[in-house]
């Protein structure tokens, strides 16, 4: 009989593999210069966000589930990041997954070793400092604010991408 | 702009997930185990929107696959 946990862990691997896919289609769109193929790459990301939305709106509804079980809703914010490192000054660039009052998580191609302060700076904020909590093998990494919660970034990474 | 092959290549990544997400949805949904832990007056409402997400997967899969069939035959290097 399937329990509780392995319903959230099924909506969990579900709604990673939708964000994966939400990911790779902005960064594509970003860079097709091609207006038809823009545009349907643009359609299939919005059809994509309404489909993860409904899915975890459905699960939510019937089991009292979050796709995840962090203490923070997490929202899709999908944009370019710069973070530069507190202390040595070291910059990186990833690509933003998403966001909650939590922090970020974000994608990048170098691992960046657990416990190091980052500054980070995109289209929805440029202040919120970040210590980064560890990295997926496939360059996802975490980066909480330690519970301060950057309630304003929040705020503007979702308008940021309602305006898209 | 973007070269072809690095086109090619990053839907295809896209379009495996997508295929991976579909298998998900199938094995889940002629799984009778699988609904054992709901409620059975919740059941046609997951199963439901289990189908829902699962056609909204196959029509991505069909974007995906007819994007990458117009980009394998068009004489464009760049897009």
């Amino acid at each position: 009989m399937f329990t509780k946990a392995d319903y959230l862990n099924y909506l969990y691997v579900l709604s990673e593999k939708e964000r994966d896919m939400m990911a790779g289609l902005h960064r594509l769109q970003g860079l097709v210069a091609d207006e038809a193929l823009a545009l349907q790459l643009r359609t299939l990301l919005q059809e994509k966000q309404e489909s993860y939305e409904g899915a975890s709106l459905l699960f939510g509804r019937l089991f009292g589930l979050a796709a995840d079980q962090r203490r923070y809703k997490r929202s899709p914010a999908l944009g370019d990041v710069k973070l530069r490192n507190l202390e040595s000054g070291e910059t990186a660039s990833c690509h933003c997954l998403d966001i909650s009052l939590g922090g970020l998580c974000v994608q990048l191609a170098a691992e960046l070793p657990p416990g190091c302060g980052w500054r980070w700076k995109s289209g929805f904020s440029n202040h919120a400092v970040l210590s980064c909590a560890g990295a997926r093998s496939d360059g996802a990494a975490g980066l909480p604010t330690g519970g301060t919660g950057p309630a304003s970034s929040l705020k503007r990474a979702r308008q940021f991408m309602a305006a898209k | 702009m973007i070269e072809k092959k690095e086109l090619l290549q990053q839907l295809g990544e896209i379009l495996a997930i997508e295929e991976q997400v579909l298998a998900l949805c199938t094995r889940q949904l002629g799984n009778a185990a699988f609904f054992s832990g709901i409620p059975p007056q919740n059941r046609p409402d997951v199963q439901a929107g289990l189908e829902a997400f699962q056609a909204r997967s196959q029509q991505h899969r069909q974007t995906l696959e007819n994007m990458i069939a117009g980009i394998v035959s068009g004489g464009r290097d760049v897009y």
